[in-house]
């Protein structure tokens, strides 16, 4: 598809603007600011406990958004977490797609039985509730990020396997990849350089909902103190550990749960507008 | 009639049966056999159903056959190893019907052009350009269009690529696959002219599919028509046009709509009914339900075997000559006839 | 003098993408009376489907039209709501090219036949039924199965149905747009020949849309050859078809492969179909034909009689 024609149709889909300011705006909170920031997010001052939001009062210098109950700095920690809750949602979605897909080309080309094992498979994981999952792994085998990753992958690959399964056994129709097998193509160079780059499209949409969806259950799991572990911040874990003085200093549970909350709309925004963007046959 | 020393391709009895569940079997092909010489072409026209698409895909080897041989210069080439299956690629090739989903929409012509070349890996990668624009000449491809995307080329110049890609290895079978069905009346024409050009060129054999009965008649030397799964006719082109022996071949020929009898009272057999399903078939004559002139042999269980009538002329018919005849008379007393 | 049913008066269709303009329809000039069946031939991005929407007033929203089309003196595109409606199925009836989506798959075909009389009279559910039955049977289906639903038939069957709906309101114009074209051949004669019989039956006047040459020879008495939105050849189908005058039409009848006689090579027209979006100011088949001049390129050439019979739009023919 002609590129300008794409850029013009982003540009006339509010959703996708919004989305993608929102997060870059994000990105460079995250990945740019904290350089800036005056305080540490593990520095405790018990001299500082919940001291109210300076606001932009003294700058970067001030506590942007007060202090915890351990005189941490709460804008730091927002950043920081941040920072933590975007790279694993990176790294889980890109795993998932990558086991969802290979599984999901594999099973729209070769049909049949292949086909009906990798699709029990789906529905077996699927039927799995996620969060008892991760609550026995993480209780079980321990707490640490390798565990969490895993966890987080195993309860988001079967959406791409599917979506890559269907728009597989389509192109796989196709005049194309006859075309290939008469020339003598392998199986697996017709499944990654014909099939695969005919199906970037929905990977592409659905990685950008996966988004959304992983940093809720990070968060959900942070939250359940089965996620990432204090002192290292979490959304999910601030969240957690501001509840109980929430009547009294909401910011601390306000300040992650209004990121999280833009966060996670932003990436459906963006998800929702790359749907119009990249495919010309849907009404706005 | 069939030179048999010249014959390159030979199909004995071919099967492709497809199971669609425990008792029930679409008999897509059943029992096939014909001979194609190097350098002609055979036109295989039929209606929808009656396996000429199925038939081009097993001699391809791009769905297992159920039963048969196919005898390329002599051997079988069903059951050749697979490096000498991977070896055969290069010497028979196919081009589709469908310019919109014949061409990967996410590569540019040279890599599709390309491609022949890297998998078959006749040749350096440097050279694979040079390859590519000799074969553009041959086609006249204009080399600009090497970078653009399908999307990009019209439906003619889509199927050109088609025929490109196929002519990449030197092939001396290709089996056309109604590749001018989709496409505008004067491309049509820029597309049949190429083929035969190549053809007499480089002395190619086509197996040319197709259910448009004048294309076919124009670029095959020998036209075979299916039914059913069933071969009921074969014979060099003028022979069976001027000389249609099979009730279905008859009425397939004059069901045509055709310019140059306009106003005349065209004399048309109309079938009726619909065109059957090949699913679980009844033994005997499949075309004895919308036959116009059945005699007693046909309501047996007995198939009408395909018998040499003339010489190189093959019809699966019990009373192939009396339906000549009368659509001899017929035609003498331009009727119309509608079978009750 | 016949009366004439449909006139189409200097007609341009112009279509706003998010690509281009498309100029789909450039300055036609149709007319016809009652009783006469006209053909309407072109390849792909003539305009005739165009031209067959534009009739009814169904064209999508992004199109704008300039000139008329009018039915009976009356425009179709200064009609109310309730006067198009009236029009619609019972004035002008369309059959559409693929029978699998003409037909709605939740309805019987009885019923939906029967839809189509109550929609424009005003009729016991009974008696549109009845109707229904004997039109079925009209086109050669069964009266019994009327109570069957769309999936249950043919191709060629439903082709049928979709004759038998647009006939309900005996309507005094049909417009057939390739009606056969996924059809095949032994199923399109029976088509081709039911609505031979239907036409001299019923006299309903016949605008039939298609690139197939042989059918326009069996089924209509006049044609019109569409290049790139103009009409470049008019004239009786006897006229035009022996006497081609125009290059694009003698460029189509030399393109064909016939099914009798010499098997000549194949002249294929060079260049090109014209893209819709990209029309040249003069003459638009100037591109790729060899007999033209200068003022081919400039100017659009207009419709000149040769006879009676005969109408053409090209400067090189005296």
């Amino acid at each position: 598809m002609n590129n300008s024609i794409i850029w013009k149709r982003m540009k006339r889909s509010p959703f996708f603007m919004v989305g993608l300011i929102v997060i870059m705006f994000l990105f460079v909170m995250v990945f740019i600011i904290p350089s800036f920031v005056h305080y540490k997010p593990t520095e405790n001052n018990l001299m500082e406990t919940f001291r109210s939001p300076d606001w932009l009062s003294k700058g970067l210098k001030g506590h942007v958004l007060g202090t915890d109950e351990l005189g941490r700095d709460v804008f730091s920690r927002l950043l920081y977490g941040g920072r933590y809750s975007l790279m694993i949602a990176f790294i889980v979605v890109f795993l998932q797609i990558i086991i969802g897909t290979v599984l999901g080309i594999v099973a729209g080309f070769f049909g049949g039985i292949i086909d009906s094992i990798i699709m029990r498979l789906c529905e077996i994981v699927l039927a799995i509730p996620n969060l008892v999952l991760a609550i026995a792994i993480m209780a079980v085998m321990g707490k640490n990020l390798s565990n969490l990753i895993f966890v987080l992958t195993f309860a988001g690959w079967v959406d791409s396997c599917k979506v890559t399964r269907n728009n597989a056994e389509v192109v796989r129709s196709q005049d194309f990849v006859r075309a290939s097998t008469a020339l003598g193509a392998t199986n697996s160079r017709i499944m990654f350089r014909e099939i695969l780059p005919n199906i970037t499209t929905p990977i592409i949409i659905l990685a950008s909902q996966r988004f959304g969806f992983t940093i809720l259950l990070e968060a959900a799991l942070s939250f359940l103190n089965l996620g990432i572990q204090p002192p290292i911040p979490s959304w999910g874990n601030m969240i957690s550990a501001g509840r109980s003085f929430m009547a009294i200093y909401p910011w601390l549970v306000f300040a992650p749960g209004i990121a999280l909350m833009l966060c996670i709309l932003a990436f459906n925004f963006i998800g929702d507008g790359l749907r119009d963007v990249l495919d010309p046959k849907r009404k706005m | 009639m069939i030179d048999k020393k010249n014959v390159l391709l030979q199909a004995k009895h071919l099967k492709k049966y497809f199971k669609l569940s425990r008792k029930s079997y679409l008999y897509a092909v059943d029992d096939i056999s014909f001979e194609i010489e190097s350098g002609k072409t055979l036109g295989l026209v039929g209606e929808s159903g009656c396996g000429k698409s199925t038939i081009g895909n097993v001699v391809m080897r791009l769905i297992p056959q159920t039963d048969g041989e196919l005898l390329y210069k002599g051997k079988d080439i069903f059951k050749v190893d697979k490096n000498e299956s991977f070896e055969l690629r290069k010497k028979m090739q196919i081009i589709f019907q469908d310019p919109y989903s014949s061409l990967n929409p996410r590569k540019t012509i040279l890599q599709i052009l390309s491609e022949a070349f890297v998998i078959q890996k006749v040749c350096s990668r440097n050279e694979i350009k040079k390859n590519v624009l000799e074969l553009c000449d041959i086609v006249q491809i204009p080399h600009n269009l090497l970078n653009h995307y399908p999307h990009e080329l019209d439906g003619g110049m889509r199927q050109v690529v088609g025929i490109a890609r196929a002519l990449s290895l030197n092939p001396d079978f290709i089996v056309c696959d109604e590749p001018v069905s989709s496409l505008d009346v004067s491309v049509q024409a820029r597309i049949i002219n190429l083929l035969m050009d190549i053809q007499k060129k480089r002395k190619i054999s086509y197996l040319f599919i197709s259910h448009d009965l004048s294309v076919v008649r124009h670029i095959s030397h020998r036209v075979a028509v299916m039914y059913l799964g069933k071969m009921v006719e074969i014979a060099d082109t003028d022979d069976i046009f001027r000389n249609t022996m099979h009730p279905y071949s008859i009425a397939l020929l004059s069901a045509v709509p055709t310019i140059e009898k306009f106003g005349e009272n065209k004399t048309r057999i109309l079938l009726q009914g619909d065109v059957p399903s090949p699913i679980n078939p009844e033994h005997g004559c499949r075309f004895v339900k919308r036959c116009w002139m059945t005699g007693p042999k046909c309501h047996t269980s007995e198939e009408p075997p395909f018998k040499e009538v003339e010489s190189g002329h093959y019809v699966a018919c019990f009373y192939a000559e009396k339906a000549r005849m009368l659509m001899n008379e017929y035609t003498k007393n331009r009727g119309k006839i509608n079978n009750d | 003098m016949s009366d004439k049913l449909l006139e189409i008066k200097d007609f341009s269709v112009k279509f706003s993408t998010e690509y281009a303009e498309v100029f789909a329809v450039n300055h036609v000039n149709i007319e016809i009376s009652s009783g006469e069946s006209i053909g309407l031939v072109g390849e792909t991005g003539a305009g005739k489907t165009t031209i067959a929407l534009a009739t009814l007033n169904l064209l999508s929203k992004n199109a704008s039209v300039k000139g008329d089309i009018l039915f009976k003196g009356n425009s179709v595109f200064s009609m109310s709501d309730k006067e198009l409606r009236t029009m619609r199925g019972a004035k002008i009836a369309m059959i559409f090219q693929n029978p699998l989506t003409a037909l709605n798959p939740v309805f019987t075909v009885g019923e939906q036949i029967a839809m189509v009389i109550r929609a424009h009279e005003n009729v016991s559910r009974k008696e549109a039924m009845e109707r229904a039955k004997e039109l079925l049977n009209m086109v050669g289906i069964e009266k019994r199965r009327f109570k069957e639903y769309p999936n249950q038939f043919s191709g060629g069957m439903r082709q049928r149905v979709g004759i038998a709906a647009s006939l309900a309101c005996n309507p005094e114009l049909l417009i057939a747009d390739e009606p056969t074209t996924a059809l095949d051949v032994t199923i399109q004669a029976q088509i081709l020949e039911l609505m031979k019989q239907l036409q001299q039956k019923y006299s309903t006047s016949l605008l039939m849309i298609t690139h197939n040459l042989g059918i326009i020879a069996e089924l209509c008495q006049k044609v019109a050859v569409m290049y790139a939105g103009t009409i470049i050849e008019y004239g009786t189908v006897k006229e035009v078809f022996s006497n081609p005058l125009h290059p694009y039409t003698k460029g189509l009848l030399n393109a064909i492969p016939k099914l009798e006689g010499e098997r000549k090579r194949l002249e294929a027209i060079p260049g090109l179909i014209a893209d819709p979006q990209n029309l040249p100011v003069g003459c638009k088949f100037e591109p790729r034909c060899t007999k033209c001049d200068d003022r081919c390129k400039e100017f659009m050439p207009s419709m000149v009689k040769i006879n009676d019979n005969h109408y053409i739009a090209c400067y090189a023919v005296n």
